[in-house]
């Protein structure tokens, strides 16, 4: 079955077009909370791991230092990011807004690209502030690696 | 028959010697009651047959018989004699009856014979009562035959006729056309009706559990709930991203303005565009699908 058709004149007119700061940061946010998500199940199987395995007397959230925890919220930020933009060019949060990540020619990102985009956005988060700077809604990690955020609606 | 002066009422009329005779027959007891009943069904069945004959014989030559309107009196006049000599018969019979009466009366006060007309009066009471259990019995055994005999003509008709030739010969359509089905059932009261009806009753006696069962494997529900879910899902995740493409534009505009940025010719600008221009679209026509 065939998605409908967008019937909005104005958001069938902006298909394709590159999005603004707000669906972007919006869909960024989404991200985020699923890689948190992960990050919370990460320490509940962490937990349960070590009370199998004999180090802990009851199963316990793991509780790491912070520059572990860190290290695993950027691991699992980009691990999002970069499943999501390479091949099919959206993450959930993108999904939801009606956003993809394409080339600036219009093609799909590679996994190489897709990592270090994931990777310059999961290291410096107001990165997406320029975009609204910009002028045509290009964040200095998109013209870096030619890439662009459009909206896409899949109609 | 009016005429007939032997129904039951009529008195009948005698002339000359004979005694008159006006007592009802079927009120007459004794031998005059017997011989009128047996003459009334006499002369009946007479002037049937006569009757019967007569008209077989006009249907044989109709106006071809010279003496026809003779021929058609023939019965009429044939139970106007039968009348007269009825009226005759009962008369003596009644004479002779009285006689005999006062003639049994007078020899019952007799010292010798009087014990002898007793006797034979107790022997005919005796005989009479006897008679009169074995009518009793006899009419007993009758009905019950006739009980026994009335379903098995009945069953044995039924089983001779044939019911569908007697439907097909009915004119069923002009029957059904002269029926005013509209005045029928306007005459029929549904809600005494509905009154009358027991719906709990009713109810215990469905058995719901098939028919409901027959009626989801004929319904996919789940077809039904994915399609109608994802309709309603799909609307609010349609008005989300309008309402942040909106959003997206608000603050292009705000960021343009304080930068002194024109987006015109673009297909953004031209978004920024109708966004000034007044519609008549209300603002959150988000008019998805």
């Amino acid at each position: 079955m065939s998605p409908p058709a967008i019937r909005n004149d104005r958001a069938r007119a902006l298909q394709g077009e590159k999005a603004g700061i707000v669906s972007r940061s919006l869909a960024d946010l989404i991200d985020l909370g699923v890689a948190e998500a992960a990050f919370v199940g990460l320490l509940i199987f962490v937990g349960i791991l070590r009370f199998v395995l004999g180090l802990e007397r009851s199963i316990v959230l793991w509780q790491p230092s912070a520059s572990v925890v860190l290290a695993l919220q950027l691991v699992l930020l980009t691990a999002v990011f970069t499943l999501g933009w390479a091949g099919a060019g959206r993450t959930l949060g993108k999904g939801i807004l009606g956003l993809r990540v394409l080339s600036a020619s219009g093609e799909a990102l590679t996994f190489p690209r897709a990592l270090i985009r994931a990777s310059l956005c999961a290291l410096i988060p107001g990165i997406l502030v320029f975009v609204a700077l910009s002028g045509k809604n290009r964040g200095i990690h998109d013209i870096l690696l030619r890439t662009q955020v459009t909206y896409d609606w899949g109609r | 028959m009016n005429e007939n002066p032997s129904e039951p009422g009529g008195p009948i009329e005698t002339t000359g010697a004979f005694v008159k005779w006006e007592e009802t027959i079927d009120e007459v007891p004794g031998i005059t009651g017997f011989i009128a009943r047996a003459s009334r069904l006499g002369l009946g069945v007479a002037g049937l047959a006569l009757t019967t004959t007569v008209n077989a014989i006009d249907r044989l030559g109709p106006g071809q018989s010279p003496g026809g309107s003779t021929l058609r009196r023939l019965p009429s006049a044939a139970l106007g004699i039968g009348l007269a000599a009825q009226e005759k018969i009962l008369g003596i019979s009644a004479q002779v009856e009285s006689s005999a009466g006062f003639a049994v009366s007078a020899a019952r006060s007799l010292p010798l014979v009087g014990n002898v007309v007793t006797a034979g009066d107790r022997t005919l009471e005796r005989w009479s009562i006897r008679g009169e259990e074995e009518q009793a019995g006899n009419e007993v055994l009758l009905s019950a035959f006739i009980a026994r005999l009335a379903p098995e003509i009945a069953i044995a008709m039924m089983e001779r006729l044939d019911i569908n030739a007697i439907l097909e010969s009915l004119p069923i359509d002009s029957v059904l056309e002269r029926v005013d089905v509209d005045a029928l059932i306007g005459r029929v009261n549904v809600d005494n009706i509905l009154e009358r009806v027991d719906i709990d009753a009713l109810m215990t006696r469905l058995d719901i559990g098939p028919v409901a069962q027959k009626v989801l494997d004929t319904v996919d529900i789940g077809a039904i709930v994915r399609e109608s879910t994802g309709s309603v899902t799909g609307d609010v995740v349609d008005i989300a991203r309008v309402q942040t493409m909106q959003l997206d534009s608000i603050v292009e505009r705000i960021i343009d303005t304080l930068l002194l940025r024109n987006r015109r010719g673009s297909a953004r600008g031209r978004a920024h565009l109708e966004d000034e221009v007044p519609s008549d679209e209300a603002p959150d026509d988000v008019d998805t699908q």
